[in-house]
């Protein structure tokens, strides 16, 4: 059948030549490209890798730091038909390891930021690997492969490709790894079509366009600052790459490069805000215009802060996964445009964030219109496991083999994992993880819903809830509390109510009186004088936190 | 070193990743359950009312027998109902094969005998047509539907009502949909250049993200109140009802366009989007220029044209009777599935933000026309656009390819092999160019050219010239033979009101005077090339034959043109 009706994400090369030609599309430390530069990179790289020999449906893993190269060398492996497989180079060497013989790359593309488990590599920890191509200068430590630098690939007549791309099978371009229940990394296969049709669905809600001035707050390894790139690339927009976030670098790049957008998840605009709170002059809120909020929920202080330090910015947070390519739904928190003229949805995004916890569980947002969503309710009524399908589903778990058959009951849906419902108005109410789920007194109790209510206590900072076993109940719940600055901890049982001093009485009394059932009322109260542990993107460890409790209630316990 | 790109291998299976437009009926349920998403003269429905309709009548189908991949035929007017059959054959992994009931019984035969439904669904509009189709006619054919009340007139095959299928328990279907192989869902017949009705399958994949981009660019979300003016069977008014759906908007749905009821629809159902063409652009202002008093302006939000370009007049008057509208015009075709550019003529917000884009979309209408052909604008970001230049240069045949391109047309089996030279790139057919800022520039058809003196000569350019003369209404440019030239540039215009034609040969600059001099020198001042110009000018006192989506029938101008010419000559 004909090869031009399939999505390509090399698609974006003809806009740049055409429409972004002169103007630059990258800004990286002191670099800048035009999208003609941009694109006579990919090509040339493209070329050097048709050389190497690489063929469609091979797979080139990939860790480095954030920067121009590695968008060209996402877009030239998925030119030639390879398939890229970005690696966390925040990992440790097993888990690095452990990825590689997954996926089995031929290829292997380093930087600096991955030398440390580079180092360790030995030749049978990957048999399938041929070269590997090290971004900046080599070092004499390797020398155990065919040490390429892209210059090396580069060094051919650069006559420009007549625009062929190729497809790997089925039209897979990417390997994201996502954190599975296992622990290790799991690949998930992502195609042309899911990442396109993402990025079309971000352009639509989010307003991305060619105007833009993106900064990249997140890694490219994973799908949030993968799928918001593609977007970036998509429309022609400006890219300002740091290597790594850094708030104060970040905070300067907004106010040197006039940036207009970037994502965020809750650590990182905590960090923006805390270093903008204390500039003497701040002219970051005159440009930036969205902000796209993921991996968690925002706190009624943070969707303040960011009104007030981004004042012209439409924030709006959104829930997804590695295996849908991104978001399912998108919530708008808040949106000066309509300030004045949308009352309900100022009370709705700012104000009335309690309105947002009316329900049981989180809400976060309407379905994009291109996904479907369906509740799976089980034998309490319209809450279940969230399912989901379409074209920006994952191809399969890259482990997965054609043969696999999937549970024939859920053959047409993927199970997103999640528990919630769907509101009268189509909202989607996150209630929590199957699988973080607390069991106690035959009761379901999801994390997230007793969080969010402590997290609008005025002298919570943050707030970890996890289920500890308990012989009675089977699990209790406990809450790890980190105070807010001035206030205190009272072991008093005595229901004390003085200014800024917490009890775990006063906050028992607190959850009744925000309604939270009292056998979802924590049983136990942990304050906690360190930072949570955080994920790679900052989400919060949650099984890690759950441990450490356990390992403190354990010594508490031996030393009776 | 030659290295041989591999064809790449893709497997379709009818699993959670593919797209199906039937995918909406989730989003109808879950937040327009309560809303009303269909007002059809008298008749309302809500999401959750609709959602049943199309799982009733799915199930229907299924009881009856139709499976994947096989096709429906359907010849009606815009209804309800019409986009309920669309959604539950779709449902079933069934092709709707939209007809045309503006045509005649040979082409309908011609059609439906390119696609060999298994069921025929028709209304009122198609009685006369298909009353004449003989058994033989259509060896496929099982079952005929009719969307209203049976007539007796229909004994030849087993005649059933929409009602008679949807007589079992209504026991709703768990929302397993199906696909037809490859994903195809519509054959939409677009007007080839054999005269023939040509079937064009469209995948799910298409429509969706087509949708996609119109919710991206026009704007459309599930507040929109939109009226349907153009017939369902065309892609244009297909492509929009799909992006309605989409968002769970409120379909306002009249059986055929007619002007008066289109104003009073936007009134009394509050409006607030609509696609037009050049045409109906031009009756619906007509109308409204006349009323007393008019609240549509209010209303109105968006406006999408396609179909060709509006005439500097039309956007101005745009702006002033639908002063609140964002109007944007776009360049597609059925191939593609709808839009391939889209460019922003009028926007009330950024009317004191932007004076640039102001003067662009509306002063500056001239600006559109400084370069050669017409500006159709950018391409979405979803589409990929390449010229492919010939000796001139940087003007060319354009290309596109990417996921909005049809799976093929009906009759081209997989086994057709493709111009090797072009088998990456879907040929759109036209000719043009693209600016440095990205803008699609559009001269012409490629079969539409005309040769005259060795040089390729657009119509589309030279009526765009024309157009903006203040005494011409409007105006068709073909080429008809000459011995000399091998074809001599020939514009048929109509008059505006108050204008005469003089035949004098002298260059008369009186006002309200037409003549072939004065419009000579028009052309000159406006820098068209003078073997660009036309040679002959005709009066055109009747209203210039359209196609059925209101595009201008350039083929039958150009016939009467040399109809007339030769009778002239036999005078002689």
């Amino acid at each position: 059948m004909a090869n031009y009706s399939h999505p390509h994400i090399c698609q974006c090369l003809s806009h740049l030549l055409t429409l972004r030609q002169h103007f630059p599309v990258i800004i990286a430390g002191n670099r800048r490209k035009t999208g003609q530069e941009l694109v006579e990179e990919v090509l040339s790289l493209a070329q050097g890798l048709l050389h190497l020999g690489l063929t469609s449906g091979q797979v080139v893993a990939i860790s480095a730091f954030n920067s121009d190269r590695y968008l060209e060398w996402l877009l030239a492996i998925a030119f030639v038909g390879g398939i890229a497989a970005p690696l966390n180079y925040r990992w440790s060497f097993e888990e690095a390891r452990l990825a590689m013989a997954a996926v089995k790359p031929v290829l292997l593309v380093i930087d600096e930021s991955s030398y440390t488990w580079y180092s360790k590599l030995q030749q049978n920890d990957v048999p399938s690997l041929k070269w590997h191509i090290l971004l900046d200068s080599p070092s004499s430590d390797f020398s155990k492969w065919n040490v390429l630098t892209p210059e090396m690939l580069k060094r051919h007549p650069i006559k420009l490709l007549p625009f062929d791309y190729s497809w790997a099978p089925d039209g897979a371009v990417i390997i994201c790894f996502t954190s599975g229940t296992t622990g290790k990394p799991k690949g998930v296969t992502l195609s042309h079509g899911a990442l396109t049709i993402q990025s079309l669905a971000k352009i639509a809600i989010v307003g991305y366009n060619v105007d833009d001035v993106y900064l990249h707050t997140a890694p490219l390894c994973h799908i949030g600052g993968l799928s918001s790139a593609m977007t970036m690339l998509m429309v022609g927009g400006c890219h300002v790459l740091m290597p790594k976030f850094d708030a104060e670098s970040a905070v300067d790049a907004i106010e040197q490069h006039a940036v207009t957008s970037f994502i965020t998840v809750p650590a990182i605009m905590a960090s923006l805000i805390s270093i903008i709170r204390h500039k003497e002059t701040w002219k970051g809120g005159e440009t930036v215009k969205k902000i796209l909020n993921g991996g968690g929920s925002l706190s009624h202080e943070l969707i303040k802060d960011t009104s007030i330090f981004f004042h012209k910015a439409k924030l709006i947070s959104a829930y997804g996964m590695t295996e849908t390519c991104s978001s399912l739904t998108f919530l708008t928190l808040y949106d000066p445009m309509h300030e004045t003229t949308n009352q309900s949805l100022q009370a709705f995004g700012v104000a009335g964030s309690k309105l947002i916890h009316q329900q049981q569980g989180v809400c976060i947002g309407k379905a994009a219109p291109h996904i479907e969503l369906k509740i799976s309710a089980d034998a309490s009524g319209h809450t279940g496991r969230i399912l989901t399908r379409g074209p920006h589903i994952m191809l399969r778990y890259w482990d997965q083999t054609l043969t696999n058959p999937l549970n024939p009951n859920k053959r047409a849906w993927l199970d997103t994992g999640d528990i919630g419902s769907i509101d009268h108005y189509g909202n989607l109410w996150l209630l929590g993880r199957t699988n973080g789920r607390i069991k106690s007194g035959g009761e379901n109790i999801y994390p997230e819903e007793v969080e969010a209510i402590l997290q609008q206590h005025p002298g919570i900072a943050s707030v970890v809830v996890v289920g500890i076993p308990d012989a009675h109940l089977t699990e209790m719940v406990a809450a790890c509390i980190q105070l807010r600055e001035n206030w205190q901890w009272s072991e008093q049982l005595s229901a004390s109510n003085e200014e800024f001093l917490l009890s775990r009485k006063n906050i028992q009394q607190y959850c009744i009186e925000n309604h939270l059932s009292r056998f979802k009322i924590p049983k136990m109260f942990i304050v906690w004088r360190k930072p949570f542990p955080l994920t790679t993107i900052g989400k919060i460890k949650r099984d890690q936190v759950r441990k450490e409790v356990m390992s403190q209630l354990q010594s508490l316990h031996s030393n009776l």
